[in-house]
């Protein structure tokens, strides 16, 4: 179910909290499985069970981990669980591109498994697989109750596209959970930002990139402008579906972890990548950076630790050679970066250094959003103006016209503005009493006319 | 008490988000189904049968999800306010596809599928090849979309010229202009509401189709009102609430008026009446279909004040259906083929079209997007 749904907004949210409010302490977290299981069925009815599996299975590997700590066998456990979560999602998510690969490089002609990919696996499984690590390095203890590990692992507002937080960050709201009409009243607020994210510019944005990628009169303009769209899309998308998930978070009384700060005001790719998908990128670091030896190691080992996770980063964002190349572009330049370019670019101001991260993050969404190599780099022909490409024409001249103001809007949000203003104002008692509520209302209304009036438009980031 | 302090910023967001939330959903469950929206001209989702099979399938939860954005309270204020932020507020001209100037409302025209453009001129060329006719017996004509009036103005648009040019590759019949329809004041030929033209443009394209065709057209027509609250199928799209509807008027005279018209839904099932305006339509979905009842494979009209003489046939779209009544002032019987909606294989086994008048008469619309006529 898209939180950006009818269905959702108009159904299963109030249903759901006015269960979860009325309902004795106790039985919150069992209202709260059986919500998000409901939430996931709606719209990924066969995903049901893998999910159920991967809740029943993990917690019974994590007990018996905890059980036997410190033995051969728990080391046993442990491998057996991480090999178990990372057989599911190469089954379901990778094994299709190994088997084309494998037809393509040796002439084979093995049959593709052709499985549907389940809705928000990559997350739920990294999810657990933190879990299973911290309980096997005793971090924290297995969870006893089931329940509570399936709150844990289903928790619907992070279910589908993360934030990905850790059993530990959780496990205490989870067990107690501490609802208070202070964060609900935050939560009110995040959700309703993130909606209006979502639906009011990143479904907006998505149009002019759809244009752009496929017109047959492409121009350096509209190189750009879909590029710029696109970017500016990917980032209201996704950090519009965290901000709905914070805030869903704080209703039900749970901190779930930040996901994005600003990050195309970073000043260079490092920073870029702590404000981007930030839990993400600790999981990787926690989980496969650190333990393979992290920068406490020889230069050309380092090295090898940066592009091993950030092809994994690539390949965690999709079944497809360009995720794994898109990836390994960002490993390559956080290397340069961190060897040789950081130390000039530091030296530069700041309007130069934003200048070259948005640069080499523009021109990543273009082999992120396009996914052969012809289609990209035909793309990066246009925009700049490679093989003769037309400044402008008359097609890109409207397209900047007809979304400037939307553009014009996107950039201005994609920045801290707006949330200082809200920082500054929102102690005023009127902003409190009058503006902030007849802000939302107006997000509220603008948001469910643009849903009745779409069609399909699924969050981006569903499918990594 | 420590914690109502903390909440008391927060309250009236948090009453405005409740009174939003509830207060839609309690309106929306308390409100029964609707049948078919007018604005869209359309019949709206109704509320899916759940069972297991489709629970399972997850086509419950699509189909759930589709009765609920149709049959949402308000639906047509909402779309109203969605209009009206995407034109006024982000300052873009286009919304679904159509553009809004002044009270008049035009789909977009915008990139000529060259592809579609050139099967086109296969299929009539190899119509045209199947059929015997006199010398000048085969006419190609092209009517513009009301966009090409827009031309010179702000707005994205191809020039339609392009697709009749293009359909001058049918070398085996003449070609009539139509352009001129664009050039002339768009708002009164065609229905500010919709993308046909009016009585008064049909009568216009009438005179450049039958000029074209080396007649000369009949004049003097007395105009009935047929209803004053026409709302077309691009009001629907354009979701303006603020636009007023269109007036559809009913052209008469002795010839007119003597005609009538038989519907071939299939070669066995066919509805004949002595009329050519199906007045009950006037209250329908599509009040446009009060011209000799709208679309069908095959109609004929019949003219017993005809002078005697060959047949009329029209290979056409639905701009035809107000048109063909003129044309038939000047032929016994016409008959009109739409080929969205039949095989031409079919209607050389069952109609002898040999020695007729044939004219091909489609919109530039259909040409440029509707792959069905190229069956």
């Amino acid at each position: 179910m898209l939180f950006s749904s009818l269905e959702f907004l108009l159904r299963f949210l109030p249903a759901t909290l006015l269960l979860y409010y009325l309902a004795p302490r106790r039985w919150r977290n069992g209202i709260l499985v059986v919500a998000s299981l409901v939430f996931y069925a709606w719209g990924e009815p066969f995903g049901l069970a893998l999910l159920v599996l991967s809740c029943a299975v993990n917690h019974a590997l994590g007990r018996a981990i905890d059980g036997s700590r410190g033995t051969a066998r728990a080391r046993a456990l442990f491998i057996l669980s991480v090999t178990a979560n990372l057989s599911f999602l190469g089954v379901f998510k990778y094994a299709d591109l190994l088997i084309a690969t494998t037809n393509e490089l040796l002439g084979s002609s093995l049959t593709l498994l052709g499985l549907p990919l389940p809705v928000g696996i990559s997350f739920y499984t990294f999810k657990a697989l933190s879990y299973i690590i911290d309980v096997h390095r005793g971090k924290h203890p297995a969870e006893k109750s089931i329940v509570v590990f399936a709150t844990y692992i289903s928790l619907f507002p992070s279910l589908l596209a993360g934030p990905i937080d850790s059993y530990g960050s959780l496990s205490a709201e989870i067990k107690d959970p501490q609802s208070s009409l202070e964060l609900a009243g935050e939560g009110i607020h995040r959700f309703v930002i993130g909606l209006g994210k979502k639906v009011i510019l990143a479904d907006n944005l998505a149009l002019l990139w759809r244009w752009c990628r496929a017109t047959e009169n492409p121009s350096v303009l509209s190189g750009w402008l879909g590029i710029i769209a696109f970017a500016l899309q990917l980032y209201f998308d996704f950090s519009g579906y965290s901000d709905m998930a914070v805030g869903l978070g704080r209703m039900l009384g749970f901190h779930l972890m930040e996901n994005f700060d600003f990050p195309y005001i970073s000043l260079s790719i490092t920073e870029f990548w702590h404000r981007w998908h930030i839990s993400m990128g600790r999981w990787f670091r926690d989980y496969l950076y650190i333990p393979m030896g992290g920068n406490r190691v020889s230069q050309s080992k380092w090295i090898r630790n940066v592009l091993v996770v950030w092809a994994a980063t690539g390949l965690w964002h999709g079944a497809s050679w360009n995720f794994v190349a898109w990836g390994a572009y960002f490993g390559v330049l956080l290397a340069l970066e961190k060897l040789w370019i950081g130390k000039v670019m530091e030296r530069l101001p700041a309007l130069v250094r934003n200048g070259y991260t948005m640069l080499i993050v523009l021109v990543s969404w273009v082999i992120f959003g396009l996914r052969t190599l012809p289609e990209i780099s035909s793309y990066l022909g246009v925009m700049f103006g490679l093989d003769g490409t037309e400044l402008a024409n008359t097609e890109s001249l409207y397209l900047l016209a007809s979304n400037g103001v939307l553009l014009a809007i996107g950039i201005l949000a994609s920045t801290p503005l707006f949330s200082r203003l809200h920082g500054s104002w929102s102690r005023r008692s009127y902003v409190r009493t009058l503006a902030l509520p007849a802000y939302y209302l107006v997000i509220l209304v603008v948001s469910v006319a643009y849903i009745v009036d779409a069609s399909f438009n699924p969050f981006l980031y569903f499918r990594f | 008490m420590e914690k109502l302090r903390r909440a008391k910023p927060h309250m009236a967001g948090i009453l405005a988000f409740v009174i939003f939330i509830y207060g839609l959903t309690a309106l929306d469950l308390a409100t029964g189904p609707t049948q078919i929206s007018l604005a869209e001209r359309r019949k709206l989702a109704q509320r899916p049968e759940l069972s297991l099979a489709s629970a399972a399938d997850g086509t419950f939860s699509k189909e759930y999800s589709t009765y609920l954005q149709d049959q949402i309270v308000g639906r047509d204020h909402f779309r109203s306010i969605k209009s009206f932020i995407s034109r006024q507020i982000l300052r873009n001209p286009e919304n679904n596809g159509v553009y809004v100037v002044g009270d008049s409302i035009y789909d977009v025209f915008y990139g000529i599928n060259q592809g579609y453009i050139d099967r086109a001129v296969t299929l009539i060329s190899a119509i045209l090849d199947s059929i015997s006719f006199e010398c000048d017996g085969a006419y190609v004509g092209v009517i513009p979309s009301k966009a090409q009036g827009l031309e010179g103005k702000r707005y994205l648009l191809s020039d339609q010229r392009a697709i009749a040019d293009a359909l001058r590759g049918v070398t085996k019949a003449s070609h009539i202009d139509l352009m001129p329809l664009s050039e002339d004041d768009t708002d009164e030929l065609y229905y500010r509401t919709d993308h046909h033209w009016t009585t008064q443009g049909t009568i216009r394209a009438y005179e450049l189709v039958g000029r074209g065709m080396g007649y000369v057209p009949i004049q003097g027509y007395s105009l009935e009102l047929g209803t004053d609250s026409y709302y077309g199928n691009l009001y629907g799209r354009a979701a303006m609430t603020s636009i007023p509807p269109d007036s559809v008027y009913l052209a008469h005279n002795e010839m007119l008026d003597n005609m009538s018209v038989c519907r071939y839904k299939t070669l066995d099932d066919i509805e004949c009446q002595d009329s050519i305006y199906y007045r009950e339509e006037l209250d329908g979905l599509d009040p446009y279909d009060v011209f000799i009842g709208g679309a069908a494979p095959i109609t004929v009209i019949e003219n017993p004040l005809a002078p005697a003489g060959t047949e009329l046939v029209i290979f056409k779209d639905s701009y035809s259906h107000a048109l063909a009544p003129f044309l038939a002032q000047h032929f016994p019987t016409t008959m009109l083929i739409d080929l969205r909606y039949v095989r031409k294989e079919l209607i050389f086994e069952v109609f002898d079209l040999d020695g007729k008048i044939i004219l091909f008469l489609f919109s530039t619309t259909i040409l440029n997007t509707d792959p069905r006529i190229l069956n």
